[in-house]
């Protein structure tokens, strides 16, 4: 196993007297793109100020190739390259001139720039003012600037926001690429899990300030219990619903569309349906889906 | 690298619509003032000074002339008299530029006051704060070269002001009056001196309180993160300031206000008794420091949460 490169220990925040961020702990590896998935509000962001410097932690530390974020801000940050929130950069400069900015502050060379800007494909309005860039532009031009020294951990919050879908796919892309071949590690938020099933080798599922799972991708979509959502037509439904949530208190079960709707393993089907049948219930006919990722996701992150 | 903090807050400022516009309006004043203000050089100023002195004699003799008129009668007679007396030709160019001064200062604060006003609220308006503060560059040394560039920004239109006036005025009225010798009072005497020299001390002076405005408005910019707030407040500190010590005067503590300090240092003239150049140094330098240390105590303990 190789040495964690981002090492977060318990990390807090508490705003005002509430805690936003409860103790989050979590190792990143070189190499792997980490997707850092919640819904909205679950606390993403504020996470990731505080990997950067941005905001002080309330209790805990980052650790970020030895160093703490902390007490040793310079030489921590200065292997991170970042995106935080919207990549907001100088409006009345061209885009260009903002990564000279950048550059300046972190010594890198013109003929950096130029390799960046070429790799984010931005060749064709770099000399143009930011103002008159597209969303999706100041992504790429975002990812310039996260770029531009060479960074062995990225950080991108939300970077797929404002992407066109052929977009999306040439980030995900670059960002295994970059992760396989200089070994960076990546680490993207978003809150769309269908985007991150591509792109990410493990997520971790962040729900209000609280770390809910760190899962590997295909560990998490092909969940251990195979539960499948099983839709019974029935009549009468409503002593049907009394019937099994008395018999399996344990299960998950829902009326929808006129039908029972039961989360359920394999095995359980015909067990419920002769259950059923016994208690003077008739079926008219049985469904069964498999889960798809977003319930998983939707499942995972209202517990 | 500092330098290179600096280079980058200067480039930022450049690119600003509102440094284009300061420096627009500057151009145009001095001109206008240069060309419109009615200055010419007299072809005989000897000739001009015997006639003054006649003017003003004929004022003594009248008899329902109040005293003040008199005494100010009195002393342009005297004036005159001593550059008659030792060869000190009168040149238009020095009323012209002592004239242009305060119109220069002025400009330099409300550059300043402005740049200053931006350079941190602007950041966090804009969000811009977060890309530049993920650097491996410290805090402070990003708030530090943000207030150099402010300061040098200023200087840097403050000298376009001057030179400016310079090469119109002696344009306009010859350039040999600007390092001629003229007439100041000292105590009750007068003295010949390079007129440069004391235009320029004057100059330099009067620069204390944009200084000491200008690092008020970065301080407030950088703790309350608007530009408008530090905008206005400086603009009141700025033309308020003097009147606002005179209501205050009736306390002793007066002498530990600011503004009381830079008029006299300025001037050399003092609403209240006992002040010295030191006690105003050390008063000023105190505020200075204070404004500088808020401003870097909040700027490096800030949460950014944009
Ligand atoms: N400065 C602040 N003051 C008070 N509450 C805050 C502040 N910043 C964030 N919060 C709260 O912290 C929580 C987490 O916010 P955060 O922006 O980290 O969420 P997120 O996971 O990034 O969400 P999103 O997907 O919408 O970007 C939210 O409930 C938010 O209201
Ligand atoms: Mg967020």
């Amino acid at each position: 196993m190789k040495k964690a490169i981002v090492q977060i220990k318990d990390l807090k925040k508490v705003i005002k007297g509430k805690e936003i961020i409860k103790g989050l702990t979590f190792d990143i590896y070189p190499g792997e793109v980490f997707g850092f998935l919640g819904p909205n509000g679950a606390g993403k962001t504020t996470t990731i100020r505080m990997m950067v410097g941005l905001t002080s932690a309330s209790a805990g530390d980052a650790i970020i190739d030895g160093n703490s974020i902390q007490n040793n801000f310079e030489k921590a940050v200065s292997k991170v390259g970042a995106i935080v929130e919207n990549p907001d950069m100088y409006k009345f400069l061209s885009g260009y001139q903002n990564l000279k900015q950048y550059a300046r502050m972190v010594s890198a060379t013109d003929s950096r720039i130029d390799e960046i800007v070429k790799l984010v494909g931005l060749e064709n309005a770099i000399h143009n003012k930011v103002k008159t860039y597209s969303l999706g532009m100041r992504q790429r031009l975002g990812l310039a600037q996260a770029l531009l020294h060479h960074p062995s951990v990225l950080i991108l919050d939300e970077p797929t926001n404002g992407l066109d879908p052929a977009g999306i796919r040439e980030l995900r892309d670059y960002l295994r690429k970059l992760a396989r071949e200089e070994d960076i590690a990546v680490i993207v938020s978003s809150h769309l899990l269908s985007e991150m099933e591509l792109m990410c080798d493990r997520i971790g599922i962040v729900e209000k300030g609280k770390l809910v799972k760190v899962e590997d991708m295909n560990e998490f979509i092909h969940g251990d219990n195979q539960e499948t959502q099983v839709t019974f037509q029935v009549e009468p439904l409503d002593l049907a619903e009394r019937h099994v949530r008395e018999q399996f208190p344990n299960s998950q079960v829902a009326i929808k569309d006129n039908g029972l709707v039961l989360s359920i393993n394999r095995e359980e089907i015909s067990e419920v349906s002769s259950f059923l049948l016994h208690n003077g219930v008739r079926i008219y006919g049985i469904q069964s889906k498999a889960k798809s990722l977003e319930d998983r996701f939707l499942e995972v992150t209202s517990q | 690298m500092f330098f290179k903090l600096i280079h980058n807050e200067n480039i930022k400022t450049s690119f600003r619509l509102s440094t284009w516009i300061m420096m627009g309006l500057l151009v145009v004043f001095v001109l206008l003032s240069t060309f419109f203000g009615g200055y010419k050089q007299p072809a005989d100023g000897q000739a001009d000074l015997q006639k003054g002195i006649k003017k003003n004699t004929a004022i003594l003799n009248e008899k329902d002339v109040d005293e003040d008129t008199k005494a100010t009668a009195q002393k342009e007679i005297a004036k005159s008299e001593y550059l008659l007396a030792n060869n000190i030709k009168p040149y238009t160019i020095h009323t012209y530029l002592n004239d242009g001064q305060g119109m220069i200062i002025f400009f330099g604060a409300f550059f300043g006051i402005i740049i200053a006003a931006n350079s941190v609220a602007s950041e966090f308006s804009t969000g811009t704060i977060k890309l530049l503060l993920i650097r491996p560059i410290h805090r402070l040394k990003i708030l530090l070269s943000k207030y150099v560039s402010a300061l040098f920004s200023t200087a840097f239109l403050l000298l376009l002001g001057v030179l400016l006036s310079l090469i119109a005025g002696g344009l306009l009225l010859g350039f040999e009056g600007i390092t001629a010798s003229h007439a100041v009072m000292q105590g009750d005497h007068m003295v010949k001196e390079t007129f440069l020299y004391t235009w320029g001390k004057s100059f330099l002076l009067s620069l204390i309180l944009p200084f000491f405005v200008i690092t008020f408005t970065f301080m407030i910019s950088t703790v309350f993160r608007s530009n408008g707030l530090a905008i206005g407040l400086s603009m009141a500190a700025y033309f308020g300031g003097n009147i606002a010590t005179v209501f205050l005067l009736k306390y002793t503590w007066v002498k530990y206000t600011p503004f009381i300090h830079m008029e006299y240092l300025a001037s050399e003239e003092s609403l209240i008794k006992g002040m010295t150049t030191s006690f105003s140094s050390i008063v000023l330098g105190a505020y200075f420091l204070l404004f500088l240390a808020i401003a870097m105590i909040t700027f490096k303990k800030r949460d950014v949460a944009i």
